[in-house]
């Protein structure tokens, strides 16, 4: 039979020649990917101690259903921006383990995080002023910026999905308030609900998380809408900065 | 502090940026959408004609330098897409999800053209030159191709080198088979050894390892009823081991 050159039998074992300069090329990606990998834990680490102040944030504000003084509204506050300080530090973290220009390669990592924080951060904005935060409202309380140019930033979506968990809180809430005797707040709640039902309204949404997310938004309008019925129908409508009206 | 409301306006830009990104979205699903469909074609070029890489023939160097044109016009469509994140200002991986599979298809394509012109394996520098963005006034050159788009590409590529060795065997191709049984074997090697953080590595793994038996199960065959070729005689393996053999001896240097 012919010979067969050196100890290459092809197709029997495979020398490096056979092998193409595979492994050369899977050495660089191997790298690449590990590189990915060893920053996502770094972000995970940092993301986990930011989603149990979340938590805790979230738990704190569950008592803005039961605030019915000023002085106990104001008190919660106070609370809050204790555990937004520590929001604040932990974003500062974040911000630092995030390569430059990879702001979304790694965002589903903190999405949810930030979308919960955007919403408690509207909240306690709205039991200060009663008005819906701007997306440039959030993003300064949280300390990151509007715009993806300007650097680590609020997405867009994610305020979104906020303000739309905030209109779900304050549905419950407009009931609630009127279980410790506020016969006032439900009234501006609907105005505030009738003010991110229209502002949707303008956006162009497209068949995701999002959209879901605002389907539910006619069900906290209309739960309001009920609580406002209830109230008209019984002559239980304050007149001018009361909570309750005159007996 | 003066407390601004949200009014309808404020609405308004925030329903102009969501646009912006929607509408850019669809023009890159749909320039990923006309890479693919070139790829393809490209792809389905080098099959129709049987590329053997030992043959030197002038229609296999034609073959070849037709699908590189093929490729001239994707490389266009890249940069296309790289412009139009770059003039936005934008991180390329918000939109991912929409070239992600464009770029796969390029490099499956790309790299089985490769493996037809030098028997070896696409590298991730030689792949970056059909992506990169000229002038300065861009700041990143290679916007679109990541790792493990490049790597989900290649796990394609091992399915089309297959196809190439059950068909070219069929039409009596003695030869590609046994060229192609270790650059399978390298791949699939290297494939297990990946970390697990790509999603859908698992899954093309076993469709891997589903076309690497194949493959050996095709030169199986050939070596087994290589004997009932010649009456009487055992078809020598070694004949064919030194032939293909040869081609990788004389291919050593690079094509780079």
């Amino acid at each position: 039979g012919a010979r067969v050159r050196g100890g290459a039998h092809i197709g029997m074992e495979t020398g490096t020649s056979a092998e193409g300069g595979v492994m050369d090329v899977f050495v660089t990606l191997t790298a690449a990917l590990d590189h990915e990998r060893d920053t996502k834990e770094k972000i995970r680490g940092v993301v986990m101690e930011m989603e149990q102040v979340g938590r805790n944030l979230l738990s704190l504000m569950q008592g803005v259903h039961q605030c019915s003084t000023a002085d106990e509204g104001s008190d919660l506050c106070q609370k809050a921006d204790g555990m937004f300080l520590s929001a604040r530090e932990h974003v500062e973290m974040l911000k630092r383990v995030v390569p430059n220009g990879s702001y979304y390669q790694f965002h589903d990592q903190w999405r949810f995080v930030l979308q919960r924080l955007s919403f408690l951060t509207s909240l306690l904005h709205y039991m200060r002023t009663g008005q819906l935060a701007s997306r440039g409202d959030v993003a300064a309380a949280l300390g990151v910026c509007v715009s993806q140019d300007e650097g680590f930033h609020l997405d867009i979506d994610d305020y979104l999905m906020g303000v739309l968990c905030l209109a779900n809180e304050l549905s419950r809430l407009a009931v609630n308030s009127v279980i410790v005797g506020d016969f006032q707040r439900p009234f501006a709640i609907a105005e505030l609900l009738t003010t991110i039902s229209s502002g949707f309204r303008l956006l162009n949404l497209k068949n995701d998380a999002l959209r879901k997310r605002f389907d539910g938004l006619k069900y906290d309008v209309s739960k309001v809408e009920e609580v406002v019925y209830d109230l008209t129908v019984r002559g239980l409508k304050p007149q001018s900065g009361e909570k309750r009206p005159a007996p | 502090e003066p407390l601004d409301k949200m009014s309808a306006e404020d609405f308004s830009k925030l329903q102009q940026e969501l646009d912006s990104k929607h509408d850019r979205y669809d023009k890159l699903a749909k320039l990923s959408r006309e890479c693919t469909s070139l790829s393809k074609k490209a792809i389905f070029h080098l099959h129709r004609t049987y590329v053997c890489p030992t043959d030197g023939t002038s229609e296999t160097a034609q073959v070849l330098k037709d699908t590189e044109d093929k490729f001239a016009i994707i490389s266009g469509i890249l940069k296309e897409m790289a412009t139009e994140i770059a003039t936005a200002n934008e991180d390329p991986f918000r939109y991912q999800t929409a070239y992600s599979q464009g770029v796969q298809e390029f490099i499956e394509a790309l790299s089985y053209w490769t493996f037809c012109r030098t028997g070896k394996l696409l590298t991730l520098t030689l792949a970056e030159r059909w992506f990169r963005l000229d002038g300065a006034e861009f700041k990143a050159i290679h916007l679109l191709l990541h790792p493990t788009d490049f790597i989900l590409g290649i796990a394609d590529l091992t399915g089309e080198l297959m196809r190439a060795c059950t068909e070219s065997a069929t039409r009596g191709n003695r030869f590609l088979p046994f060229m192609l049984l270790p650059f399978m074997r390298a791949l699939y090697s290297e494939f297990l050894k990946l970390p697990a953080t790509v999603k859908a590595l698992p899954k093309k793994i076993e469709v891997l390892e589903g076309s690497l038996l194949k493959v050996e199960h095709v030169c199986y065959t050939l070596t087994v009823r290589g004997s009932e070729i010649h009456s009487g005689h055992l078809l020598s393996i070694n004949v064919v081991n030194e032939e293909a053999s040869n081609f990788y001896f004389k291919n050593t240097n690079s094509f780079e």
